[in-house]
């Protein structure tokens, strides 16, 4: 029972609390505003996951024995370094703002329903397995980097030595689930089925909730409504296999459901922030300040690139159409062409995820 | 080009739920949807939220459905799997379009009341086109918190080897096949999920997944796995452990693996956990020879 707490503790450690520090260390990109404990640890988590790729790509196709054990090694001094240096700019006033209470007891009802159903599914997806053939593959991976500290060198449906497949040396993200399984001690089974679900479900409604307060900003009383409808909508879109729903709530340790469910929603996010902005550039004068209300978004952009690049290898191409298109409304709405720049670079992780896919004899 | 545009629509279709023509549940959904993204180009004043809601969505469905976009996507971005063009459409946020639309229409709304039973009539809306997905037929109720097969577990756990000694292989019956390696990975396997469903299904061909799929069926309808042949090619794949099925009246071993030398360490649920001495046997032999 005690291992069980410890091990808890350490998921916890691993999963939430090492991201918010990292957050925490680089959260002074973020406008005054929306220093939040949300937005900072979708920030640190971002940073995180891109210290991890970054990391990873090199030790899977240098060494062909213990890469895991290096890449994991490595990984633990860096992003405690940062997360040490993000205790150090702990702040504690953003835990003790003030959560509106002015609120209708109406509005506080459709909030509790909101809460009421993420919880619901969070139960289900602990009470249901759902089966999915895939996992063969990328669940047993993960647990092979556990258990014998290697990755992407053994084949996952008999065992035994195989040559590296490029599109799993850039998608690591069973190679992220497997730094977790082995810095908690849990078998990566156990994190890929029952502890990524509570840690993605989550943070998925947290970008939508993000999203619904940008769109409700005039009318706030309408926010938890259209939580419940995205709620509901989520729980009966399993009109086919197809659909994102489907992929969340019954896949969410997968790359393509972190990447249809997270990903796409956080680009729509962060251009949506952008559109926000611009009303307000229009009203500033200086390109400093144009700048300064825009840059943060699209470092952020960029880092979630980089996280569409460790779930699947479709991310990066989708990724960059959909930012394409989004840049041209913004483009647009904003009358700049900087944004061009912007958009620009903000698909560099995905140029360099090409250029070492076609270097390592990818779609050949 | 129209057998294109055709192919197109069916995946446009299936999405939304319709595996044939006839499928109401997906000219539903779709209905849904479209009625949203107008709903919001006719009514929504904000110019960003009309385009990002409204107009984007909408040329990105006219987009999938032009048979050069299905040719780009096949020819450069996934030529590998073109049934996965679907995934175009997770481009498309479909699920703020229809909230925000719904949201839209309660705002519209003057009456407090009023607004309370559209938010009703649009949650009733949503689970009648809509497929809860806890009734998907590959949910299943976890049975621990591995969320595979117990019996698979008890059977790892059986046969996984000691501090030590070599990782045995292990002919699994096809059902059980995906989980056992994502108990424990020491164990191995002579053919995996892989060839059953996965990217290499037709692409290798193994004498053991032959041997239990080839099956002799009966006039009575009865099948009948030729142990003979499975015992060879377990041997021949060097299974130090095979695990079978009891018989049902469905499917039947033509002779007791018993009488082929194999030695039965445990009945798991309704599984059957046999231990080749002849292989144990052989691979005793080989180490030494490659020890001296």
């Amino acid at each position: 029972m005690l291992m069980v707490a410890w091990s808890v503790v350490r998921l916890i450690y691993w999963m939430l609390i090492v991201p918010y520090l990292i957050g925490q260390l680089f959260n002074f990109i973020l406008p005054e505003e929306k220093k939040t404990v949300g937005i900072t640890f979708v920030l640190g988590f971002l940073i995180y996951i891109a210290i991890f790729e970054v990391i990873a790509i090199p030790c899977i196709i240098n060494y062909v024995y213990e890469s895991f054990t290096h890449c994991r090694q490595l990984y633990v001094v860096i992003v405690s370094l940062l997360a040490i240096g993000g205790a150090f700019r702990f702040n504690k006033a953003m835990f003790t703002r003030k959560i509106a209470c002015d609120l209708k007891t109406e509005t506080k009802i459709y909030y509790g329903i909101f809460i009421a159903l993420v919880l619901f599914q969070l139960v289900m997806n602990f009470a249901y397995a759902p089966f999915n053939g895939d996992d063969a593959e990328y669940v047993t991976n993960s647990l092979i980097a556990q258990q014998w500290g290697s990755m992407n060198r053994v084949d996952p449906n008999v065992g035994g030595p195989i040559d590296l497949k490029v599109r799993n040396v850039l998608a690591a993200i069973t190679m992220w689930i497997a730094f977790i399984a082995k810095s908690s001690s849990v078998h990566a089974t156990i994190v890929s089925h029952a502890v990524m679900p509570l840690f993605v479900l989550p943070l998925v409604y947290y970008v939508y909730y993000r999203i619904g307060k940008i769109l409700f900003k005039e009318k706030k009383e309408i926010l938890p409504v259209f939580m419940i409808f995205i709620n509901v909508l989520f729980m009966f879109g399993n009109v086919s296999l197809s659909t994102p729903a489907t992929f969340l709530l019954m896949r969410s340790w997968q790359g393509k459901a972190v990447f249809s469910n997270l990903v796409l929603p956080m680009i729509a996010w962060m251009f949506l922030l952008m559109f926000e902005d611009a009303s307000k550039v229009s009203e500033t004068t200086g390109t400093k300040e144009k700048l300064k209300h825009t840059a943060t978004w699209w470092i952020m952009l960029a880092l979630v690139n980089v996280l569409s690049c460790i779930c699947t290898e479709l991310g990066v191409a989708f990724g960059c159409g959909l930012i394409a298109i989004l840049t041209l409304v913004l483009l647009y709405v904003s009358k700049r062409w900087t944004v061009l720049i912007g958009a620009f670079l903000s698909v560099v992780p995905n140029l360099i995820y090409i250029a070492i896919y076609f270097l390592m004899g990818g779609g050949a | 080009m129209f057998g294109i545009f055709m192919e197109c629509f069916v995946a446009l279709r299936r999405y939304f739920g319709g595996e044939s023509a006839t499928d109401i549940r997906a000219y539903l959904n779709m209905a849904v949807f479209l009625a949203s993204v107008i709903f919001i180009i006719v009514k929504e004043k904000d110019k960003v939220k009309k385009i990002l809601f409204g107009i984007m969505p909408l040329v990105m469905i006219v987009g999938f459905l032009l048979p050069i976009t299905r040719k780009i996507y096949v020819g450069h971005i996934d030529p590998d799997s073109p049934e996965t063009y679907y995934r175009i459409l997770w481009l498309i946020p479909m699920y703020i379009v229809i909230a925000y639309a719904a949201c839209l229409v309660m705002m519209k709304m003057k009456s407090d009341a009023i607004r309370r039973a559209v938010m009703v009539a649009v949650v009733i809306v949503i689970m009648l086109t809509g497929k809860l997905v806890y009734t998907n037929e590959f949910m299943y109720k976890a049975e621990n918190i591995y969320h595979i097969k117990q019996d698979v577990i008890d059977i790892c756990e059986l046969i996984k080897p000691a501090e030590g000694e070599d990782n045995p292989r292990a002919a699994f019956p096809e059902e059980l096949t995906w989980f056992v390696r994502q108990y424990d990975t020491h164990i191995l396997m002579p053919y995996g999920a892989d060839i059953i469903e996965g990217e290499a299904k037709g692409m290798y061909w193994d004498p053991v997944y032959d041997a239990m799929k080839n099956v002799e069926v009966t006039p009575e309808g009865v099948e009948i796995v030729d142990a003979k042949a499975l015992v060879d090619a377990t041997r021949n794949d060097e299974c130090r452990y095979v695990i079978m099925p009891e018989d049902t009246e469905k499917r039947k071993l033509s002779k007791d693996l018993t009488t082929f030398g194999l030695k039965v360490v445990d009945k798991v649920g309704k599984f059957y956990v046999y231990e080749d001495p002849v292989v144990v046997k052989a691979l005793e032999e080989k180490k030494a020879a490659e020890k001296n």
